[in-house]
């Protein structure tokens, strides 16, 4: 794992996220932030802006029910990059997802996120878990 | 500052392919290489293996006449993974691209990749392309 600046920043916005303090986490976005998920279900599309990111993040936690585990498996940064490689693990309704997320970000001056990518390894998988 | 020699690794195999070297290319990705190409197009899917990818490239440079031209904004590296985020452009039948990919790869036991995901940052455009 990379011990860059940013890499550290990752490590404990992750932990904010962990500890379900959503505000702590999202203290390390910017305002204007573009949130871009692939594939074809509920999460699917560009989010613009706070809000949006928390309402995905909303619909997220509606549809794991709370039950998800996330595992930081590898933090890559440089001045104006950061991905975080996630091990994600949820289940809902009998069903069960287990896949792993590249989550990548630039960064402006600040070193706050102002655009992401969402990348699942397995992306059937995850439409079938949250269409 | 020593860059990763992923990064060094990456930076080779992106110039492999803008001069379409692929004989050179191969060396850089295992024989049982998991590629998934994303979105709702004609290429979109899961390629198998070194010899499915290669097609597959081969592909995409018949469809475009050799004009894809990849230029990475950023590579990132550790021993597990690599993060590339690249630009992408290319024409065919008129058409152009110009999209921006997050892609992450994972690097197998022998130091090749074995695995690859990415998603643009503007994928409609992407899905128009090669639609």
């Amino acid at each position: 794992m990379s011990d860059h600046p940013n890499a550290l920043r990752m490590r404990r916005a992750i932990e904010k996220f962990m500890a379900r303090d959503m505000e702590g986490f999202l203290a390390n976005f910017a305002d204007d932030v573009v949130w871009r998920t692939g594939g074809d279900n509920e999460l699917t599309g560009v989010r613009r802006g706070k809000d949006e990111v928390v309402q995905w993040f909303r619909t997220w936690d509606e549809k794991t029910g709370g039950s998800h585990v996330i595992e930081p498996l590898d933090v890559l940064a440089d001045d104006a990059h950061l991905v975080v490689f996630l091990g994600i693990k949820a289940e809902r309704d009998g069903a069960s997802l287990d896949v792993k997320v590249a989550n990548a970000f630039r960064l402006g001056p600040d070193g706050r996120f102002t655009e992401s990518w969402w990348l699942p390894d397995d992306q059937a998988a995850v439409d079938a878990f949250f269409s | 500052m020593t860059e990763h020699p992923g990064v060094e690794g990456a930076r080779a195999s992106i110039e492999a392919f803008n001069r379409g070297d692929l004989a050179t290319l191969r060396e850089f990705y295992a024989d049982d290489v998991v590629w998934h190409v994303g979105g709702t197009h004609g290429l979109s899917g899961d390629y198998r293996g070194r010899e499915e990818l290669f097609a597959y490239f081969e592909k995409v440079r018949d469809l475009t006449g050799g004009t894809i031209t990849l230029e990475p904004e950023a590579i990132l590296s550790s021993e597990d993974h690599t993060a590339i985020f690249m630009k992408v452009s290319g024409e065919r039948d008129g058409r152009t691209l110009d999209v921006t990919l997050a892609e992450a790869f994972a690097i197998g036991p022998d130091g090749r990749w074995n695995e690859f995901w990415s998603l643009a940052d503007d994928q409609d455009a992407v899905d128009a392309f090669w639609s």
